[in-house]
């Protein structure tokens, strides 16, 4: 297991997600803030497949800002959103059908 | 209803699947937004993306920093923080909470404007492809995140006794747990 020396100092303003873990179990914030932050193989790997699907999830939210001041490609998608929404609905009423 | 007329509809709508296929095709930031419409809360439908990964810093009541996701106005002027997160299970935890209840007070220290008392977890299983869920999440009181940080502080400075987790299936998978069996 490797660690990583403490680097926050008192002074930084607490962010939301030291909080957040903290919230999750007080031992491991406690850990982490006497040793550091650890890198383990399995932990390195759910936080790389998170910084995959943040990043997808960020370009949707980029684009949808950028599409919403374009009034008629908003609507469109908003439209084909409702479609496809009912056509996959329609789908699985139709394979739970049979 | 006429056979040109018959006619006329069946070309417009063979022509609508062609462009929308075409389109699909061809404008790769279109896919994005129809899937940012189809994940929205119902409740957001109407809403308007304002924010997305963007950080927020405040001094009060204390220092706080926070990078939030996404944040939507809705047409009443209220603004409604998401949440995105990939994990196995569908749900929200209590960290979460927390985690939005900071942003909430920043944001609204930041901007200004009115945050609504609740927000949404948006969850992505491995398995679900591009489909999340959303979660409604109750935020908490600017006491309680106060009260919270508080105790915080008291158990990094070692005044206050750490408790465990209360959610026990993430202690096997915790880098610390042998460091934590030997405490006791």
């Amino acid at each position: 297991m490797h660690m990583e020396p403490r680097r926050r100092s008192t002074q930084s303003p607490l962010s939301a997600t030291a909080l957040a873990q903290f919230g999750k179990c007080e031992r491991l914030a406690l850990y982490e803030h006497m040793h550091g932050k650890s890198h383990s193989f399995t932990s390195e790997g759910a936080r790389h497949r998170g910084l995959i699907d943040h990043e997808a999830y960020h370009r949707q939210g980029l684009v949808a800002v950028a599409a919403s001041n374009k009034a008629l490609i908003g609507r469109w998608a908003a439209a084909a959103a409702v479609f496809r929404s009912i056509w996959l609905w329609c789908r699985g009423k139709i394979r739970g059908a049979k | 209803m006429s056979i040109p007329a018959v006619l006329v509809m069946g070309i417009y709508c063979i022509g609508l699947i062609a462009f929308s296929a075409i389109a699909f095709r061809c404008l790769p930031g279109l896919m994005d937004v129809v899937l940012e419409w189809k994940n929205r809360p119902i409740e957001l439908f109407a809403a308007k993306l304002l924010f997305s990964e963007t950080t927020f810093r405040t001094s009060k009541p204390i220092a706080l920093i926070a990078r939030v996701d996404r944040v939507y106005l809705k047409p009443s002027g209220m603004l409604v923080l998401v949440e995105f997160k990939s994990r196995v299970q569908k749900k929200a935890y209590f960290s979460d909470a927390i985690q939005m209840s900071v942003q909430r007070i920043v944001l609204a220290g930041q901007t200004g404007l009115a945050v609504a008392e609740h927000g949404y977890v948006l969850v992505k299983t491995p398995h679900g492809g591009n489909s999340y869920s959303a979660h409604r999440v109750e935020l908490m009181s600017e006491n309680q995140v106060l009260a919270l940080n508080e105790r915080r502080t008291a158990v990094l400075a070692g005044i206050t006794l750490p408790w465990y987790s209360k959610r026990h299936p993430m202690c096997p998978k915790c880098d610390y747990r042998e460091h934590c069996n030997m405490d006791g």
